[in-house]
């Protein structure tokens, strides 16, 4: 069978599906609904929203002024349980962060067309949400002021970094994956930043918008190089997000604690990343198509085809857990059994272990139903529920496995106080208030690649997206 | 026109970046006190004593080969020539009416190491280190004056090229001295100066 | 004049005073002004100097970081010869902080003490240091010490006094009062100090009277009636290979606890008798799990009342039963103990007869080599005088007196203190009898019951003076407070047992406006007479400089000055004080014990720099034995009556206190270090408790921390509920030594005063035996312990065996031995060993000799700067101790067995730790150990979450601000210090607390990670002594703190690359290594615990499979078969049958 013919027929079984977007709208129709909350004034829930936002984050900055004066004794760290709420929350966010760069590069480079409506702010969420992470090893360490001594360079001391330490490869990973993420998000901006500065009357603004835009003229020069330059990016980043958590997850899998040292982590914690990063962005996208009236533009079928890789991730994190009890149970070790089994199941952490169950793998099974899954509300409380729950995972995985260690005279109980949760909130108020910025001031959705795609079916499968066709 | 206005921008540019270089270089000289030399209570010359007179430095400095800390030579050890030499001068008499009075003069100190380094003079002196290496030329000081930086890149380097090997001690190091068949340098482990 | 002079100017050649002064100015600075402006009182800015203040403003502004601070450097006017900077200075003296007399070498450095060793001539400790004693310089350098001569007058005024108006006074008021005049001190020993006394109290015709905290009267009376003579005997603890308590408690809280424990260590070692390895045995009967108890092979359970019975069953069973021993058949003793057959007691106690009678037997065996030891206060019932009687009369059956046992020789002087004078004191007292009371050393405030009424008795005395470190709840209810110093600071002498004397020396000069007692009675002394303490002086001081000597006479030639031309200075009278005096009671008393040639002055030299002068060779065995006096069995009322049958009703449990073994009698409370130590066998800090079991516990419904009212006699308090596995199903228990209302920041409050619940009944106090109710009226009180769990759940952590197993196969209990797994590190030649060419540092921990006694611990607190964090923070799992004594449960769960493991930093040959820092703050070197580099560390703490141990410690606040005084740290009042004490006395950086750290080692700050570095500092400095001296460092040559105050030496430390080291050799059959499978190869080996007993039918079933099993397994069965041939043929006796 030659290509031709199979091209044909899948365009053929693409051209019997309906059309991803309303078959009325027009290209300015596009430009002008999605420029419309950078060029107009925000609305009440904008500025309810961002002044909420902001008030949190004043308050998380307000605790780690506190901290970084006083001491980390203000949090709940204690003897065996060295890392506590933060490092779940640096997790947590590098999870989260995971989605946008997997929805940008990789579904780019499966010509995966449906990512075009929430490419944009996937990424945008990738990068707060690695901001938000990159704070946490900071706030964590003994010595903020001395964290630089992470980073190798030429120093009067003579001094070199561990190689050999885990969290060598996160400071490398996590900071590849932040610059790479970025500039991926800002080089796909460009002609929708054009776009903007187009149509923006006040002359600052425009100005501004015209920096950024780096003199896009929309040439085919101008294309041809964007082209290559976001395909190059997005086979960079591809790897990066395998990457990112594989490392972050040695930082757990390289030492020797019963329910860290698992070869089965980079895997589990990429897969885990997924699911909470897709969920995070059902969380947002559906608040954000409906405040900023974007149903036209990330429909209903943008959101089932994220349910269902959630549902998928989920199935693998779920996989992932058993495993875990299976090889406690296979490798006769006493100290995993005691830690997967003992302590997270039916002992001391036996709530946020059946918690971490009921949200990441019983929960999402609702979107088996296809109702479910094209349900707002149903999707957004799962979304929740199940970024809940894989912050408790990592709570567990963190918490659980240093409480109850090798030594029974070691054991202890993490109680977090009030500035770990204090802070927990406190970014998510950073996350959010960037997000609300973001949503105020860039476009949210990738105009230029809607309008490549907006007369197009669902599955159409061309040699590459032709965007220059759709620039008007 | 634009060129020499691109001339211009990278003048603007590259004088920029000389003067934050040379702040950088300013506030590292700064922070390392090289130079560093206050007025001190008593205004010793180690010049006239050192270098005109050739007092050794252990005459006055006793028991730096025993002692951690070098010490400053108590005012009983002044008092050893100036009860009878130059009794009369001011300066001595406030020595000597100090020392009467059991009243320990308070020097200023030049010399301080960063935090939690411990370091040991005699250890030093016992491996026939010059005092000049570290502290310069003092025999010719009349006000005495931070020479070189104390910073842990010095002490390191002079380690590496430093052979370990005091006359006495070869004995207790011969492991140490064909460890991986080469001559091994003075310590360098964290534990030589930090614990 | 010799020297070519250079000169610009005729001023300067006729050495104008002008040019002088223009040049001092031409130079740097004027010293003049330095000096003028101190002078002067104040800065006066003349315009040079405005003019100088200008030019730094300038420079600083301009070159913002030039220098941020000034140093000084202050060298000494006129150094003192032995005081070299940064050498240390080490003094022989005697610890102050109990009775006992150990011997003491002061670590000082620039005349301050830093840190406490035991004296290793000093026959009591033998090198050795109890906590206590570790904890001392906190004593020492206690910023809450009363400093000042205080009027106090009864709690009204606050007056500061100059020392001046308290010896006239003083003098005044005791030459008034004449023989109505009491002097009431704790136990002084000492021929100086007594002949003190003695001269003393002839002056004014004053009576001195002896009380303690805590008082042997039972034991001296016991003693009394068996032998006819009151005293305290010594035991000779190292001669005894079985040792029986009835609720005594010697290594916990003996007389002379140390000397005990370094003799049960003796004997606790395994060694090889007769071709067989032996070890000795502990048997306890008690209520409750004591620091012994937590040490025996065998315990029972037993309670107060019934201790007697047990003991005289016993007795039955040998004298009567198998007619044993001289006193078979003698007159009486068969009728007196015919209600104590094993039998009936077992029926009356609930202990097996067999188990009785196997005591018993053992016992038998091992006469002449046993102590039986009766009381501490769980014996204090009614019945304490019977239960001594009963111990001296086993001791005597055994052949224990004059054997293990020594009465009549070298008796104790440790404990003299004697409640029945204090009573009858306060009788006087309440009589108006009393017009004057001197204290010095014991507090009767705190410890007397208040039945007793000292309180109300003081009222009737005219005038109360009260000499000592705090101001205490006695002091405050004195007319005067006069400060005592602290033994670092005074001269002294001790003479714990006869014949052993023991000097005191000072180390710092007094701290505050302090005087010694000894100064202070010879002072109130020579001010009421004159004539008294005064001595000829000989040699007037010899001149300062010699232009001073020249000085008198100015008209004449300055050869008149010369030596021989002087007449020689008259002899005069002066003021003698105490070190004077002391001397001449040394000299005239001590110094013809010495069978040396030589002068005094050189025997005086050899005492300061022993510490210790021991003449009497006769006193390395007991006296010769007493004889028993059977009336002393036979004549007890309590034997017709046995109070065996005491019922306990439901809902009561029966009361007994205990001492703490960490605060001992409470007299040194004011001590952050002590309260820290956990105690050694419930673990909890901060609080003392009342101990109930757990099966009690949940039947009457009661959980930890819940808050119970005891009453006793109508003293009342309320004490939080701990529950504690190993107590009598019947009993509850609750230490004395806390609950100090005035001792100062740190001891106030600190757990409840359990002392007045005593009860004084004729001339004695009955601490324990009381039945009280179970009144709940509280719940919820936070007890805080360091140790996570209690059990071992399966974990092979702790080896233990048998005796008899041991016996049969050397690798008893420790079947895994040393296996060698795979390593990813292979060297070039296939080893997989990081090479260590010169040292290597390990060290063996005997699980058999650790008794658990924390002075380990404490002595690294000391040794290493380690902070105290506070209750609070030790609540939150931030204990900051590098080593820890873990305490694990086995076994049934009412009687448990109790196992003792000091757990360290292991300095592992392949370290968890350092593989994951990322900044490389913890290293590998190439002696073996594991560096923690401060300055690097940055704090992300993965090194602790890595390590298996859990040894590292992580400064999660600047808690070395908080040093000591951290009692409540927490979040929000540790940053204000002032708030939460009041006042800002308690920054310890303001206080003398500073002196006491270790210069030696670094002070860390917030945000690094901290721990064991094997005393990295004592390595380095025998590293430069070798270099000095050429050779290389010997064995022993290095010892860690830990080690050094081990008194049972359970910890070896030295180089393993040395096969003749101690540590290698101490290293056998029985030696594991802590989680050996995850090959982290530690460099400490643990030596499996043999217990003294019969196995239990679950210990004769095969060890859980370790958990890689076969190869494991393997190894120890050929390390087994290899060693088999060595031993008898008992080698089956593991029975390796029991499949089914």
């Amino acid at each position: 069978m030659s290509r031709d013919n199979t091209l044909q027929q899948q365009a053929d079984a693409a051209r019997r599906e309906p059309p991803m977007y309303r078959a009325d709208l027009t290209l300015t129709q596009v430009t002008r609904d999605i420029s419309a909350p950078i060029t107009g004034e925000p609305n009440g829930w904008w500025w309810a929203g961002f002044l909420i936002s902001v008030a949190l984050l004043g308050m998380g900055s307000a605790i780690v002024t506190y901290q970084l004066n006083y001491g980390l004794g203000l949090i709940g760290l204690m003897h065996p349980i060295m890392w506590g709420t933060y490092i779940t929350n640096f997790v947590f966010w590098v999870g989260i962060g995971h989605a946008g760069t997997l929805i940008s590069a990789i579904l780019f480079l499966l010509r995966q067309r449906w990512r075009t409506a929430i490419n944009r702010s996937a990424e945008a969420m990738t990068i707060f949400a690695v901001c938000c992470a990159g704070l946490f090893p900071l706030l964590h360490v003994g010595r903020t002021l001395l964290a630089f001594w992470l980073i190798p360079y030429p120093n009067f001391r003579y001094l070199w970094v561990n190689f050999r330490s885990p969290l060598i490869w996160d400071v490398f990973a996590v900071s590849t994956y932040a610059t790479t993420s970025l500039l991926f998000w800002y080089q796909g901006m460009i002609p929708d930043l054009a776009t903007i500065r187009d149509q923006e009357k006040r002359p600052l603004a425009r100005k501004i918008y015209s920096i950024f835009a780096q003199r896009w003229k929309g040439t085919a020069a101008d294309w041809h190089h964007y082209e290559s330059a976001y395909g190059l990016f997005a086979a960079i980043a591809t790897p990066l997000v395998l990457s990112v958590h594989s490392v972050v997850s040695t930082d757990f899998a390289v030492s020797t604690l019963p329910g860290w040292h698992d070869t089965i982590f980079p895997p589990y914690f990429v897969a885990g990343a997924i699911f909470s990063g897709f969920a995070m962005v059902v969380t947002i996208l559906s608040i954000l198509r409906k405040a900023f009236h974007l149903e036209d533009y990330i429909t209903l079928d943008h959101m089932e085809l994220m349910n269902k890789v959630i549902l998928g991730t989920s199935m693998i994190v779920g996989y992932a857990y058993i495993l875990e009890v299976y090889m406690a149970w296979y490798g006769e070790n006493r100290y995993d059994w005691h830690i997967y089994v003992w302590i997270r199941f039916l002992g001391t952490y036996a709530w946020a272990g059946w918690l971490t169950i009921f949200c990441n793998v019983l929960t999402p099974l609702i979107f088996w139903f296809r109702k479910a899954r094209r349900s707002l509300v149903v999707m957004f409380i799962v979304s929740i529920i199940a970024n809940i729950g894989m912050w408790f995972e990592r709570y567990v995985i963190i918490c659980t496995s240093l409480a109850q260690d090798f030594l029974p005279s070691n054991w202890g109980y993490f109680r977090p106080t009030i500035f770990d949760i204090g802070v927990l909130v406190g970014s998510f108020g950073l996350f959010f208030t960037l997000f609300l910025l973001f949503a105020r001031f860039v476009p949210t959705i990738a105009m230029s690649e809607i309008k490549a795609v907006l007369h197009h079916p669902v599955g159409e499968i061309s040699g590459s997206p032709t965007l220059e066709e759709s620039h008007v | 026109m634009i060129f020499s206005r691109l001339k211009e921008r990278w003048r603007l540019v590259t004088l920029v970046a000389l003067l934050i270089v040379l702040g950088i270089w300013k506030v590292a000289m700064a922070a390392s006190n090289v130079g560093y030399s206050p007025a001190q209570p008593i205004p010793f010359s180690h010049k006239l004593h050192a270098g005109v007179n050739h007092i050794p430095c252990q005459y006055c400095h006793a028991g730096v080969d025993r002692d951690t800390e070098s010490p400053i030579p108590p005012l009983n050890v002044c008092m050893g020539c100036h009860s009878v030499v130059d009794a009369n001068k001011p300066v001595i008499q406030k020595i000597a009416a100090a020392y009467k009075a059991g009243k320990p003069i308070q020097w200023v100190r030049v010399y301080d190491l960063p935090q939690f380094v411990k370091f040991a003079h005699r250890w030093h002196i016992a491996a026939g280190v010059a005092c000049q290496t570290c502290h310069g030329p003092v025999q010719d000081m009349n006000q005495i004056r931070q020479y070189r930086e104390f910073v842990m890149g010095e002490c390191i380097a002079c380690h590496r090229s430093q052979t370990y090997l005091p006359a006495p001690a070869d004995k207790v190091h011969r492991n140490l001295a064909t460890y991986h068949g080469h001559e091994v340098n003075a310590k360098t482990e964290c534990s030589t100066c930090h614990n | 004049m010799s020297e070519k002079r250079f000169w610009t100017t005729l001023e300067d050649l006729h050495n104008d005073p002008k040019v002088e002064q223009l040049r001092g100015e031409e130079f740097a600075g004027k010293p003049e002004e330095f000096f003028n402006a101190q002078s002067n009182g104040g800065l006066q800015v003349g315009r040079r100097e405005f003019m100088k203040w200008s030019a730094g403003a300038m420079a600083l502004v301009s070159a913002a970081c030039s220098r941020k601070r000034v140093d000084h450097l202050v060298p000494y006017a006129q150094q003192p010869e032995e005081i070299l900077p940064g050498v240390e200075v080490f003094y022989a003296s005697t610890c102050s902080e109990c009775a006992a007399g150990c011997g003491l070498l002061v670590r000082t450095r620039e005349g301050r003490p830093v840190k406490v060793e035991g004296n290793p001539l000093h026959p009591v400790n033998q090198g050795t240091l109890c906590a206590r004693g570790q904890a001392s310089l906190m004593n020492l350098y206690d910023p809450d010490r009363l400093r000042t001569p205080m009027r106090i007058g009864r709690g009204q005024q606050s007056a500061q006094l100059d020392w001046g108006t308290v010896d006239k006074e003083l003098a005044n008021v005791l030459r008034t009062a004449g023989k109505r005049s009491v002097l009431l001190t704790g136990t002084i020993h000492g021929p100086a100090r007594t002949q003190l006394l003695s001269d003393f109290t002839a002056q004014f015709g004053t009576r001195q009277v002896t009380y303690d905290y805590l008082n042997a009267d039972a034991l001296a009376g016991g003693q009394q009636q068996a032998y006819g003579a009151a005293v305290v005997p010594r035991y000779y603890f190292d001669r005894a290979e079985m040792l029986v308590t009835f609720g005594a408690d010697p290594l916990g809280s003996g007389i002379s606890r140390q000397e005990y424990a370094v003799g049960f260590g003796v004997q606790r070692k395994v060694r090889t008798e007769n071709g067989k390895a032996a070890t000795s045995r502990t048997v306890c009967f008690e209520p409750a799990m004591s620091m012994t108890g937590v040490n025996a092979d065998t315990r029972f359970l037993v309670r107060p009342t019934d201790l007697v019975d047990v003991a005289l069953a016993i007795a039955h069973h040998l004298v009567v039963a198998q007619k044993q021993s001289s006193f078979a058949g003698a007159a009486g003793v068969g009728a007196a103990l015919g209600n104590f057959s094993t039998q009936q007691v077992a029926q009356r106690t609930g202990v097996p007869q067999t188990q009785l009678e196997k005591v018993a037997n053992q016992l038998w065996d091992n006469r002449g080599k046993s102590i039986v030891l009766a009381g501490g206060l769980p014996g204090a019932t009614q019945d304490e005088a019977a239960l001594h009687a009963a111990a001296n009369f086993l001791n005597a059956v055994l052949g224990n007196e004059g054997a293990t046992i020594d009465g009549s020789r070298s008796v104790s002087q440790q404990a003299q203190g004697s409640l029945a004078d204090m009573l009858a004191l306060v009788q006087q007292m309440q009589g108006g009898q009393v017009d004057v009371l001197l204290i010095y050393g014991t507090n009767p405030a705190y410890t007397l019951p208040p039945a007793v009424n000292f309180q109300g008795a003081l009222k009737n005395v005219k005038y109360v003076a009260v000499i000592g470190d705090h101001l205490d709840e006695t002091a405050r209810l004195a007319d005067v407070a006069i400060p005592a110093l602290h033994g670092m600071e005074s001269w002294g002498d001790a003479e714990p047992q006869k014949g052993l004397y023991s000097i005191v020396q000072p180390t710092i000069l007094p701290l505050f406006n302090g005087r010694s007692f000894e100064d202070t009675l010879i002072s109130v002394a020579r001010t009421a007479d004159p004539t008294k303490f005064q001595m000829p002086q000989v040699t007037p001081p010899p001149p300062v400089f010699a232009s001073e000597a020249a000085a008198p006479a100015a008209g004449g030639p300055p050869a008149a000055a010369g030596a021989g031309a002087a007449p020689a200075p008259k002899p005069t009278l002066v003021d003698m004080d105490f070190h004077d005096y002391l001397i001449q009671v040394w000299k005239t008393n001590i110094y013809a014990k010495n069978n040396l040639a030589g002068t005094f002055e050189d025997f005086w030299t050899s005492v300061l720099r022993d510490g210790v002068f021991d003449p009497d060779a006769t006193r390395l065995q007991p006296g010769p034995a007493r004889k028993f006096n059977a009336a002393a069995l036979t004549s007890l009322p309590a034997l017709k009556a046995p109070r065996g049958n005491t019922q306990v009703p439901a809902n009561h449990l029966m009361l007994a206190l205990t001492v703490s073994p960490m605060m001992g009698d409470g007299s040194r409370n004011n001590n952050g270090f002590l309260f820290e130590a956990s105690d050694p066998v419930s673990k909890v800090v901060w609080d003392n408790f009342l101990s109930i079991s757990p099966a009690t516990a949940a039947k009457y419904k009661l959980e930890q921390g819940d808050i119970l009212e005891v009453a006793v006699n109508g003293a009342t308090l309320q004490a939080p509920v701990w529950l504690q596995p190993g107590v009598h199903a019947e009993v509850m228990t609750l230490q004395v030594g806390y609950g100090r209302q005035h001792v100062g920041s740190v001891g106030d409050g600190v757990g409840v005063n359990a002392y007045p619940l005593a009860q004084v009944n004729g001339n004695t106090a009955q601490y324990a035996g009381f039945v009280v109710p179970i009144k709940k009226v509280g719940s919820g009180f936070r007890l805080v312990s360091p140790q996570g769990n209690s059990y071992l759940h399966g974990r092979h952590i702790i080896h233990d065996t048998t005796l008899e197993q041991f016996q049969a196969n050397p690798r008893a209990g420790n079947e895994e031995g040393h296996e060698q797994p795979l390593s990813i590190w292979d060297n070039a030649d296939g080893s997989h060993e990081h090479p260590y060419p010169g040292y290597r540092w390990g060290m063996t921990i005997d699980l058999n000799a650790c008794i658990g006694c924390n002075a380990c611990v404490v002595a690294c607190h000391a040794e290493n700067n380690v902070p105290v964090v506070g209750k609070n923070q030790i609540e939150r799992g931030r204990e900051m101790d590098w080593i820890r004594i873990d305490r694990y449960y086995s076994g049934p769960v009412d009687n448990p067995d109790v196992s003792n493991q000091p757990m360290l930093c292991q300095q592992c040959g392949h370290a968890g730790c350092e593989s994951v820092c990322p900044v490389l703050a913890t290293v590998h070197n190439d002696e073996g150990l594991n560096l923690q580099v401060y300055n690097r560390c940055v704090g992300t703490r993965f090194c602790s979450n890595n390590c298996i141990y859990k040894v590292r410690r992580f400064n999660f606040y600047q808690y070395s601000d908080y040093y000591p005084y951290s009692k409540y740290t927490d979040s929000f009042t540790r940053f204000t210090p002032h708030m939460a004490y009041g006042d800002t006395d308690h920054n310890w950086r303001e206080s003398p607390l500073e002196l006491a750290l270790n210069p030696d080692v670094t002070v860390r700050s917030r945000g690094v990670m901290e721990k064991c570095s094997f005393c990295v500092q004592r390595i380095t400095a025998a590293h430069y002594k070798s270099q000095e001296l050429g050779v290389p460092i010997p064995d022993g040559g290095v010892k860690t703190a830990c080690q050094q105050t081990c008194p049972t030496r359970a910890i070896v430390f030295g180089n393993m690359n040395d096969p003749n080291s101690a540590v290698r050799r101490a290293r056998d059959t029985r030696s594991y290594r802590v989680l050996e499978d995850y090959n982290f190869q530690p460099s400490i080996d643990y030596l499996t615990r043999v217990r003294n007993r019969a196995p239990r039918p679950d210990e004769l079933r095969e060890k859980p499979r370790p958990e890689h099993a076969e190869q494991g397994e393997n190894k120890g069965i050929h390390a087994q078969a290899s060693l088999a041939p060595a031993q008898s043929g008992l080698v089956q006796l593991r029975p390796m049958e029991n499949k089914a």
